[in-house]
Protein backbone atom coordinates (compact mmCIF):
# COMPACT_ATOMS: atom_id res chain seq x y z
CA UNK A 1 0.00 0.00 0.00
CA UNK A 2 3.14 2.49 1.53
CA UNK A 3 4.55 1.63 -2.14
CA UNK A 4 1.88 2.44 -4.29
CA UNK A 5 1.40 5.87 -2.53
CA UNK A 6 5.05 6.64 -3.13
CA UNK A 7 4.65 5.88 -6.24
CA UNK A 8 1.40 7.88 -7.11
CA UNK A 9 3.14 10.76 -5.31
CA UNK A 10 6.16 10.44 -7.37
CA UNK A 11 4.24 10.69 -10.44
CA UNK A 12 2.88 13.66 -9.87
CA UNK A 13 5.56 15.29 -8.68
CA UNK A 14 6.97 14.40 -11.87
CA UNK A 15 4.07 15.31 -14.02
CA UNK A 16 4.07 18.52 -12.11
CA UNK A 17 7.67 19.44 -12.77
CA UNK A 18 7.28 18.68 -16.28
CA UNK A 19 4.15 20.86 -16.19
CA UNK A 20 6.25 24.11 -14.86
CA UNK A 21 9.48 23.33 -17.18
CA UNK A 22 7.09 23.00 -19.94
CA UNK A 23 5.38 26.05 -19.32
CA UNK A 24 8.78 28.14 -18.37
CA UNK A 25 9.91 27.05 -22.02
CA UNK A 26 6.82 28.40 -23.49
CA UNK A 27 7.71 31.56 -21.99
CA UNK A 28 11.38 31.69 -22.91
CA UNK A 29 10.11 31.12 -26.47
CA UNK A 30 7.37 33.60 -26.53
CA UNK A 31 9.63 36.26 -25.27
CA UNK A 32 12.27 35.50 -27.89
CA UNK A 33 9.23 36.44 -30.43
CA UNK A 34 8.78 39.54 -28.82
CA UNK A 35 12.28 40.20 -28.62
CA UNK A 36 12.73 39.87 -32.40
CA UNK A 37 9.50 41.40 -33.62
CA UNK A 38 11.16 44.22 -31.57
CA UNK A 39 14.73 43.75 -33.73
CA UNK A 40 12.40 43.85 -36.84
CA UNK A 41 10.25 47.34 -35.82
CA UNK A 42 14.09 48.92 -34.96
CA UNK A 43 14.86 48.29 -38.56
CA UNK A 44 11.79 49.23 -39.90
CA UNK A 45 11.97 52.50 -37.95
CA UNK A 46 15.41 52.78 -39.37
CA UNK A 47 13.84 52.69 -43.07
CA UNK A 48 11.04 55.21 -41.75
CA UNK A 49 14.01 57.58 -40.62
CA UNK A 50 15.12 57.31 -43.70
CA UNK A 51 12.49 58.63 -46.12
CA UNK A 52 12.41 62.24 -45.56
CA UNK A 53 15.71 62.77 -46.43
CA UNK A 54 15.48 60.56 -49.41
CA UNK A 55 12.59 62.60 -50.64
CA UNK A 56 14.21 66.15 -49.18
CA UNK A 57 17.51 64.86 -51.69
CA UNK A 58 15.40 63.35 -54.75
CA UNK A 59 13.19 66.47 -55.15
CA UNK A 60 16.31 69.15 -54.79
CA UNK A 61 16.75 67.58 -58.17
CA UNK A 62 13.30 66.16 -59.38
CA UNK A 63 10.98 68.69 -58.15
CA UNK A 64 8.85 68.09 -60.65
CA UNK A 65 8.22 64.04 -59.95
CA UNK A 66 5.80 64.94 -57.45
CA UNK A 67 3.54 61.57 -57.68
CA UNK A 68 6.42 59.05 -57.10
CA UNK A 69 7.58 61.46 -54.22
CA UNK A 70 4.05 61.62 -53.01
CA UNK A 71 3.38 57.94 -53.42
CA UNK A 72 6.60 57.26 -50.92
CA UNK A 73 5.43 59.71 -48.62
CA UNK A 74 2.24 58.30 -48.15
CA UNK A 75 3.55 54.53 -48.35
CA UNK A 76 5.50 55.76 -44.91
CA UNK A 77 2.82 56.83 -43.45
CA UNK A 78 1.01 53.61 -44.06
CA UNK A 79 3.73 51.68 -42.99
CA UNK A 80 4.07 53.73 -39.81
CA UNK A 81 0.30 53.34 -38.65
CA UNK A 82 0.40 49.25 -39.63
CA UNK A 83 -0.39 47.16 -36.94
CA UNK A 84 0.72 43.57 -36.50
CA UNK A 85 3.02 41.35 -38.61
CA UNK A 86 0.39 40.87 -41.66
CA UNK A 87 -0.89 44.46 -42.02
CA UNK A 88 2.94 45.96 -41.67
CA UNK A 89 3.73 43.05 -43.66
CA UNK A 90 1.37 44.62 -46.25
CA UNK A 91 2.36 47.97 -46.20
CA UNK A 92 6.13 47.79 -45.95
CA UNK A 93 5.66 45.73 -49.09
CA UNK A 94 3.85 49.08 -50.39
CA UNK A 95 6.65 51.35 -48.94
CA UNK A 96 9.67 48.67 -50.74
CA UNK A 97 7.61 49.25 -53.94
CA UNK A 98 7.34 53.11 -53.99
CA UNK A 99 11.50 53.55 -52.63
CA UNK A 100 12.62 50.96 -55.58
CA UNK A 101 10.73 53.64 -58.03
CA UNK A 102 12.35 56.60 -56.34
CA UNK A 103 15.88 54.77 -56.57
CA UNK A 104 14.62 54.13 -60.66
CA UNK A 105 13.27 57.30 -60.94
CA UNK A 106 17.34 58.55 -59.82
CA UNK A 107 18.72 56.85 -62.97
CA UNK A 108 17.00 59.35 -65.18
CA UNK A 109 19.04 61.92 -63.14
CA UNK A 110 22.57 61.81 -63.44
CA UNK A 111 23.27 64.73 -61.14
CA UNK A 112 21.75 63.45 -58.30
CA UNK A 113 22.93 60.26 -58.75
CA UNK A 114 26.56 61.31 -58.50
CA UNK A 115 25.78 63.15 -54.77
CA UNK A 116 27.43 61.96 -52.22
CA UNK A 117 24.21 62.01 -49.87
CA UNK A 118 22.48 60.26 -52.41
CA UNK A 119 24.72 57.61 -52.77
CA UNK A 120 24.79 57.33 -49.08
CA UNK A 121 21.16 57.50 -48.44
CA UNK A 122 21.36 54.49 -51.50
CA UNK A 123 24.01 52.51 -49.75
CA UNK A 124 22.29 52.93 -46.06
CA UNK A 125 18.79 51.98 -47.61
CA UNK A 126 20.43 48.56 -49.02
CA UNK A 127 21.78 47.81 -46.05
CA UNK A 128 18.79 48.60 -43.73
CA UNK A 129 16.77 46.62 -46.21
CA UNK A 130 19.46 43.37 -45.39
CA UNK A 131 18.89 44.03 -42.34
CA UNK A 132 15.27 43.69 -42.45
CA UNK A 133 15.28 40.53 -44.53
CA UNK A 134 17.49 39.13 -41.61
CA UNK A 135 15.46 40.50 -38.83
CA UNK A 136 12.35 38.55 -40.30
CA UNK A 137 14.07 35.66 -41.01
CA UNK A 138 15.11 35.35 -37.04
CA UNK A 139 11.61 35.93 -36.20
CA UNK A 140 10.12 34.23 -38.14
CA UNK A 141 12.60 31.17 -37.16
CA UNK A 142 11.39 32.08 -33.77
CA UNK A 143 8.35 32.04 -34.62
CA UNK A 144 7.79 28.39 -36.00
CA UNK A 145 9.92 27.09 -33.06
CA UNK A 146 7.49 28.65 -30.40
CA UNK A 147 4.17 27.93 -32.65
CA UNK A 148 5.50 24.15 -32.61
CA UNK A 149 6.20 23.92 -29.02
CA UNK A 150 2.91 24.72 -27.92
CA UNK A 151 1.22 22.56 -30.86
CA UNK A 152 2.54 19.77 -30.12
CA UNK A 153 1.27 16.54 -28.00
CA UNK A 154 1.13 16.93 -24.90
CA UNK A 155 2.50 20.06 -24.64
CA UNK A 156 -0.10 21.67 -26.08
CA UNK A 157 -2.28 20.49 -22.94
CA UNK A 158 0.09 23.29 -21.01
CA UNK A 159 -0.07 25.82 -23.85
CA UNK A 160 -4.42 25.54 -23.21
CA UNK A 161 -5.58 28.74 -24.73
CA UNK A 162 -2.88 31.24 -22.44
CA UNK A 163 -0.19 31.20 -25.40
CA UNK A 164 -1.29 31.94 -28.77
CA UNK A 165 0.40 30.96 -32.14
CA UNK A 166 2.23 33.67 -33.92
CA UNK A 167 1.91 35.06 -36.97
CA UNK A 168 4.64 34.93 -39.67
CA UNK A 169 6.03 37.88 -41.32
CA UNK A 170 5.68 37.37 -44.97
CA UNK A 171 6.11 39.00 -47.92
CA UNK A 172 2.41 40.27 -48.33
CA UNK A 173 2.42 41.11 -52.16
CA UNK A 174 2.26 37.85 -54.43
CA UNK A 175 3.83 40.41 -56.84
CA UNK A 176 7.53 40.73 -54.60
CA UNK A 177 7.72 37.13 -53.93
CA UNK A 178 7.21 36.50 -58.20
CA UNK A 179 10.56 35.48 -60.04
CA UNK A 180 11.14 37.93 -62.42
CA UNK A 181 11.14 36.30 -65.86
CA UNK A 182 13.74 36.42 -68.47
CA UNK A 183 13.37 36.36 -71.74
CA UNK A 184 16.16 35.67 -73.77
CA UNK A 185 15.98 37.12 -77.55
CA UNK A 186 15.41 34.26 -80.24
CA UNK A 187 18.11 34.08 -83.07
CA UNK A 188 16.51 35.31 -85.98
CA UNK A 189 16.96 33.09 -89.22
CA UNK A 190 20.05 33.16 -91.27
CA UNK B 1 28.28 32.65 -47.59
CA UNK B 2 31.80 31.18 -49.31
CA UNK B 3 31.57 29.85 -52.36
CA UNK B 4 34.77 27.04 -53.33
CA UNK B 5 37.95 28.09 -52.53
CA UNK B 6 39.77 30.70 -54.95
CA UNK B 7 43.14 29.10 -55.38
CA UNK B 8 45.05 30.20 -58.00
CA UNK B 9 47.24 27.21 -58.33
CA UNK B 10 46.70 24.73 -61.69
CA UNK B 11 44.73 22.03 -61.07
CA UNK B 12 48.07 19.61 -60.54
CA UNK B 13 49.04 22.11 -57.87
CA UNK B 14 45.67 21.88 -56.35
CA UNK B 15 46.18 20.16 -52.47
CA UNK B 16 42.68 19.42 -51.21
CA UNK B 17 44.27 18.82 -48.47
CA UNK B 18 47.31 17.65 -46.20
CA UNK B 19 46.90 13.67 -47.14
CA UNK B 20 46.30 14.47 -50.80
CA UNK B 21 50.16 13.90 -51.40
CA UNK B 22 50.53 11.20 -49.05
CA UNK B 23 49.98 7.86 -50.93
CA UNK B 24 52.18 9.45 -54.03
CA UNK B 25 55.32 10.14 -51.25
CA UNK B 26 54.82 6.73 -49.59
CA UNK B 27 55.28 5.23 -53.03
CA UNK B 28 58.46 7.03 -53.48
CA UNK B 29 59.97 6.79 -50.13
CA UNK B 30 59.08 2.94 -50.53
CA UNK B 31 61.40 3.15 -53.94
CA UNK B 32 64.43 4.97 -52.59
CA UNK B 33 67.73 3.04 -51.54
CA UNK B 34 67.57 3.21 -47.67
CA UNK B 35 64.28 1.94 -47.98
CA UNK B 36 65.72 -0.90 -50.29
CA UNK B 37 68.54 -1.42 -48.14
CA UNK B 38 67.18 -1.45 -45.03
CA UNK B 39 64.57 -3.98 -46.31
CA UNK B 40 67.41 -6.39 -47.02
CA UNK B 41 69.76 -6.27 -44.71
CA UNK B 42 66.75 -6.41 -41.76
CA UNK B 43 64.98 -9.08 -43.48
CA UNK B 44 68.69 -10.97 -43.75
CA UNK B 45 69.62 -10.04 -40.54
CA UNK B 46 66.60 -11.50 -38.79
CA UNK B 47 67.31 -14.70 -40.97
CA UNK B 48 70.78 -14.93 -39.95
CA UNK B 49 70.18 -14.17 -36.41
CA UNK B 50 66.98 -16.69 -36.50
CA UNK B 51 69.35 -19.33 -37.94
CA UNK B 52 71.79 -19.24 -35.41
CA UNK B 53 69.52 -19.54 -32.62
CA UNK B 54 67.61 -22.39 -34.65
CA UNK B 55 64.42 -20.36 -33.88
CA UNK B 56 61.70 -20.27 -37.17
CA UNK B 57 59.89 -17.65 -34.70
CA UNK B 58 62.66 -15.21 -34.72
CA UNK B 59 63.17 -15.41 -38.59
CA UNK B 60 59.68 -14.97 -39.24
CA UNK B 61 58.93 -12.51 -36.65
CA UNK B 62 62.24 -10.18 -37.10
CA UNK B 63 61.46 -10.25 -40.73
CA UNK B 64 58.05 -9.31 -40.75
CA UNK B 65 58.55 -6.29 -37.91
CA UNK B 66 61.81 -5.33 -40.25
CA UNK B 67 58.91 -4.55 -43.25
CA UNK B 68 56.43 -3.23 -40.69
CA UNK B 69 59.16 -1.34 -38.94
CA UNK B 70 60.75 -0.14 -42.43
CA UNK B 71 56.98 0.30 -43.97
CA UNK B 72 55.86 3.35 -40.55
CA UNK B 73 59.07 4.99 -41.10
CA UNK B 74 58.21 5.63 -44.70
CA UNK B 75 54.50 6.38 -44.07
CA UNK B 76 55.28 8.95 -41.49
CA UNK B 77 58.09 10.29 -43.03
CA UNK B 78 55.63 10.28 -46.53
CA UNK B 79 52.87 12.12 -44.53
CA UNK B 80 55.67 14.79 -42.73
CA UNK B 81 56.09 15.51 -46.92
CA UNK B 82 52.29 15.52 -47.72
CA UNK B 83 51.71 18.22 -45.02
CA UNK B 84 54.70 20.64 -46.39
CA UNK B 85 53.20 20.59 -49.92
CA UNK B 86 49.72 20.83 -48.83
CA UNK B 87 50.72 24.07 -46.53
CA UNK B 88 53.10 25.73 -49.36
CA UNK B 89 50.08 25.04 -52.27
CA UNK B 90 47.51 26.67 -49.66
CA UNK B 91 49.96 29.53 -48.84
CA UNK B 92 51.01 30.37 -52.41
CA UNK B 93 46.71 29.90 -53.33
CA UNK B 94 45.39 31.87 -51.13
CA UNK B 95 48.04 34.49 -51.76
CA UNK B 96 49.46 33.99 -48.32
CA UNK B 97 53.76 33.10 -47.19
CA UNK B 98 54.37 30.74 -44.59
CA UNK B 99 56.24 31.72 -41.76
CA UNK B 100 58.09 29.91 -39.02
CA UNK B 101 56.37 28.29 -35.92
CA UNK B 102 55.86 29.78 -33.14
CA UNK B 103 55.29 30.11 -29.54
CA UNK B 104 52.15 31.90 -29.74
CA UNK B 105 50.71 35.60 -30.41
CA UNK B 106 51.13 38.55 -28.01
CA UNK B 107 48.15 37.45 -25.57
CA UNK B 108 45.54 40.15 -26.09
CA UNK B 109 42.65 37.98 -25.73
CA UNK B 110 41.61 35.14 -23.44
CA UNK B 111 41.80 32.18 -25.68
CA UNK B 112 45.58 33.58 -27.01
CA UNK B 113 45.66 34.39 -23.27
CA UNK B 114 44.57 30.54 -22.24
CA UNK B 115 46.45 27.73 -20.47
CA UNK B 116 50.68 27.41 -19.60
CA UNK B 117 51.93 26.40 -22.29
CA UNK B 118 51.12 27.87 -26.39
CA UNK B 119 52.25 27.65 -29.26
CA UNK B 120 51.42 28.26 -32.88
CA UNK B 121 51.93 25.83 -36.01
CA UNK B 122 51.71 26.29 -40.04
CA UNK B 123 51.78 29.91 -39.91
CA UNK B 124 50.38 31.84 -42.80
CA UNK B 125 50.47 35.76 -43.12
CA UNK B 126 48.86 37.46 -46.30
CA UNK B 127 46.23 40.22 -46.94
CA UNK B 128 42.66 39.16 -44.91
CA UNK B 129 41.20 38.64 -48.46
CA UNK B 130 43.09 39.01 -51.94
CA UNK B 131 41.57 42.38 -52.86
CA UNK B 132 41.35 43.93 -49.59
CA UNK B 133 40.92 47.56 -50.10
CA UNK B 134 41.69 48.54 -47.00
CA UNK B 135 44.85 46.40 -46.77
CA UNK B 136 44.58 44.51 -43.72
CA UNK B 137 46.67 41.75 -42.84
CA UNK B 138 45.66 38.22 -40.92
CA UNK B 139 47.48 35.51 -39.73
CA UNK B 140 46.37 32.09 -40.40
CA UNK B 141 47.86 29.31 -38.35
CA UNK B 142 47.06 25.75 -35.80
CA UNK B 143 46.82 27.09 -32.30
CA UNK B 144 47.68 24.77 -29.26
CA UNK B 145 47.08 25.83 -25.46
CA UNK B 146 48.01 22.93 -22.60
CA UNK B 147 47.94 22.83 -19.12
CA UNK B 148 49.06 20.25 -17.00
CA UNK B 149 47.27 18.96 -14.00
CA UNK B 150 50.20 19.71 -11.88
CA UNK B 151 52.02 23.01 -14.09
CA UNK B 152 52.95 25.21 -10.56
CA UNK B 153 51.25 28.12 -12.70
CA UNK B 154 48.07 26.60 -13.35
CA UNK B 155 45.78 28.62 -11.91
CA UNK B 156 41.94 27.12 -10.58
CA UNK B 157 40.43 28.05 -13.38
CA UNK B 158 42.71 27.03 -15.93
CA UNK B 159 41.32 24.17 -18.85
CA UNK B 160 43.68 21.19 -18.05
CA UNK B 161 44.84 19.20 -21.32
CA UNK B 162 45.87 20.32 -24.41
CA UNK B 163 43.22 22.26 -26.45
CA UNK B 164 43.41 22.41 -30.40
CA UNK B 165 41.96 25.33 -32.79
CA UNK B 166 42.73 26.69 -36.05
CA UNK B 167 43.07 30.89 -36.00
CA UNK B 168 42.42 33.74 -38.21
CA UNK B 169 44.13 36.68 -36.12
CA UNK B 170 43.39 40.29 -37.69
CA UNK B 171 44.67 43.34 -35.93
CA UNK B 172 41.92 46.41 -35.57
CA UNK B 173 43.44 48.97 -33.39
CA UNK B 174 40.66 51.74 -33.56
CA UNK B 175 37.89 48.87 -32.92
CA UNK B 176 39.87 49.12 -29.27
CA UNK B 177 37.77 51.47 -27.61
CA UNK B 178 34.46 50.46 -28.54
CA UNK B 179 34.75 47.00 -27.86
CA UNK B 180 36.89 46.32 -25.16
CA UNK B 181 35.68 42.46 -24.75
CA UNK B 182 33.23 40.73 -27.39
CA UNK B 183 33.15 36.96 -27.18
CA UNK B 184 31.53 34.69 -29.16
CA UNK B 185 32.03 31.07 -29.02
CA UNK B 186 30.27 27.15 -29.67
CA UNK B 187 28.26 26.08 -26.68
CA UNK B 188 30.53 24.30 -24.41
CA UNK B 189 29.17 20.19 -24.35
CA UNK B 190 29.06 18.83 -21.17
CA UNK B 191 32.67 16.99 -22.13
CA UNK B 192 34.15 20.44 -22.39
CA UNK B 193 32.43 21.75 -18.80
CA UNK B 194 33.31 18.51 -17.21
CA UNK B 195 37.13 19.06 -18.20
CA UNK B 196 37.14 22.49 -16.91
CA UNK B 197 37.44 23.63 -20.39
CA UNK B 198 36.84 27.52 -20.47
CA UNK B 199 39.02 29.53 -20.55
CA UNK B 200 36.61 32.49 -19.99
CA UNK B 201 36.21 31.03 -16.47
CA UNK B 202 38.73 33.86 -14.94
CA UNK B 203 37.78 37.22 -16.85
CA UNK B 204 35.22 39.67 -15.92
CA UNK B 205 32.60 39.10 -18.62
CA UNK B 206 28.85 38.70 -18.45
CA UNK B 207 26.55 37.16 -20.96
CA UNK B 208 24.29 38.52 -23.45
CA UNK B 209 21.64 37.16 -25.19
CA UNK B 210 20.96 37.83 -28.64
CA UNK B 211 16.68 37.82 -30.08
CA UNK B 212 17.52 34.92 -32.43
CA UNK B 213 16.86 31.36 -30.80
CA UNK B 214 18.96 29.94 -33.59
CA UNK B 215 22.00 31.82 -32.10
CA UNK B 216 21.54 31.98 -28.78
CA UNK B 217 21.09 27.62 -29.15
CA UNK B 218 24.58 27.36 -31.15
CA UNK B 219 26.77 30.22 -29.86
CA UNK B 220 27.72 31.49 -25.99
CA UNK B 221 27.98 35.08 -26.02
CA UNK B 222 29.74 36.81 -23.66
CA UNK B 223 31.13 40.45 -22.80
CA UNK B 224 33.25 42.42 -20.77
CA UNK B 225 31.96 43.80 -17.98
CA UNK B 226 33.34 47.11 -19.71
CA UNK B 227 31.76 46.68 -22.98
CA UNK B 228 29.06 48.98 -23.73
CA UNK B 229 26.25 46.12 -24.58
CA UNK B 230 24.59 48.58 -27.17
CA UNK B 231 27.96 48.40 -28.94
CA UNK B 232 27.95 44.91 -28.90
CA UNK B 233 24.72 44.39 -30.21
CA UNK B 234 24.59 47.07 -33.11
CA UNK B 235 27.58 44.39 -33.90
CA UNK B 236 26.27 41.32 -33.86
CA UNK B 237 23.42 43.23 -36.52
CA UNK B 238 20.34 40.54 -37.27
CA UNK B 239 22.33 40.02 -40.68
CA UNK B 240 25.93 39.18 -39.08
CA UNK B 241 24.03 36.48 -36.31
CA UNK B 242 21.64 34.85 -39.27
CA UNK B 243 25.23 34.51 -40.89
CA UNK B 244 27.12 32.89 -38.22
CA UNK B 245 24.06 30.89 -37.02
CA UNK B 246 24.13 29.20 -40.08
CA UNK B 247 27.99 29.02 -41.30
CA UNK B 248 29.22 25.66 -41.77
CA UNK B 249 32.24 26.27 -39.62
CA UNK B 250 30.29 27.98 -37.06
CA UNK B 251 33.20 29.96 -35.69
CA UNK B 252 33.47 31.64 -33.01
CA UNK B 253 35.67 35.34 -32.56
CA UNK B 254 37.43 36.96 -30.18
CA UNK B 255 37.37 40.63 -30.07
CA UNK B 256 39.64 42.80 -27.65
CA UNK B 257 42.38 45.13 -27.51
CA UNK B 258 42.35 46.06 -31.58
CA UNK B 259 42.94 42.37 -32.31
CA UNK B 260 40.00 39.99 -33.87
CA UNK B 261 40.73 36.16 -33.46
CA UNK B 262 38.32 34.18 -35.35
CA UNK B 263 38.35 30.32 -34.55
CA UNK B 264 37.21 26.76 -34.81
CA UNK B 265 37.49 23.90 -32.90
CA UNK B 266 40.13 21.27 -34.40
CA UNK B 267 43.54 21.95 -36.62
CA UNK B 268 41.81 22.37 -39.61
CA UNK B 269 43.80 20.86 -42.76
CA UNK B 270 41.59 20.99 -45.90
CA UNK B 271 41.85 24.04 -48.08
CA UNK B 272 38.37 24.83 -48.66
CA UNK B 273 37.95 24.95 -44.58
CA UNK B 274 40.63 27.62 -44.56
CA UNK B 275 39.14 29.73 -46.99
CA UNK B 276 36.07 29.70 -45.07
CA UNK B 277 37.79 30.36 -41.92
CA UNK B 278 39.82 33.63 -43.65
CA UNK B 279 36.33 34.66 -45.33
CA UNK B 280 34.58 34.68 -41.92
CA UNK B 281 37.22 36.81 -40.89
CA UNK B 282 37.59 39.22 -42.85
CA UNK B 283 33.45 39.75 -42.83
CA UNK B 284 33.63 39.92 -38.53
CA UNK B 285 36.78 42.13 -39.49
CA UNK B 286 34.72 44.24 -42.02
CA UNK B 287 31.11 44.77 -39.43
CA UNK B 288 33.77 45.34 -36.71
CA UNK B 289 35.97 48.01 -38.36
CA UNK B 290 32.56 49.54 -39.99
CA UNK B 291 30.79 49.64 -36.32
CA UNK B 292 33.64 51.26 -34.78
CA UNK B 293 34.47 53.62 -37.49
CA UNK B 294 32.86 57.41 -36.53
CA UNK B 295 29.87 58.10 -37.77
CA UNK B 296 29.76 60.17 -41.18
CA UNK B 297 28.21 63.90 -40.92
CA UNK B 298 24.95 65.99 -41.36
CA UNK B 299 23.76 65.17 -44.78
CA UNK B 300 24.80 68.13 -46.93
CA UNK B 301 21.52 69.68 -47.68
CA UNK B 302 20.64 69.08 -51.70
CA UNK B 303 21.94 71.93 -54.18
CA UNK B 304 20.51 72.32 -57.61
Amino acid sequence: MTTVVIVIVALVLLAGLWWVLTRNAFVRARNKCDEAWSGVDVQLGRRHDLVPNLVATVKGYADHESGVLSRVTEARSAAISANGPREIARAESGLGRALGGVVALAESYPALRATESFQRLQAELAQIEDEIQASRRIYNANAQAYNSRIQVFPASLVAGGRFAARQYFEIADPADRATPEVAFPQPSPA
Amino acid sequence: MSTAPPLSSTASDFRANADSTRAGHFREALNTRLAAYSLVFGVAAAVLYGSARHSPAIILGGGLGVIALVFAASWLAADREAEVDFYAALAEGMGMREMPDGDSLFPTTPLLAAGTERRLEHLLAGPVVGSDEHGRQCLLAHYTFETAENDPHRSLTDPVGEHRFTLCAIDLPHTTSRFPGVYVRRHQGVAEWANGDDWLAGERVHQLELESAAFTDAYDLRVSDDQDEVAARQLLAPSLVVWLAEHPLRPGFELRAGTLVVFCPGHLDDAGRYTWLRDAAARLAESAAREAAPAPGPLAPPVV
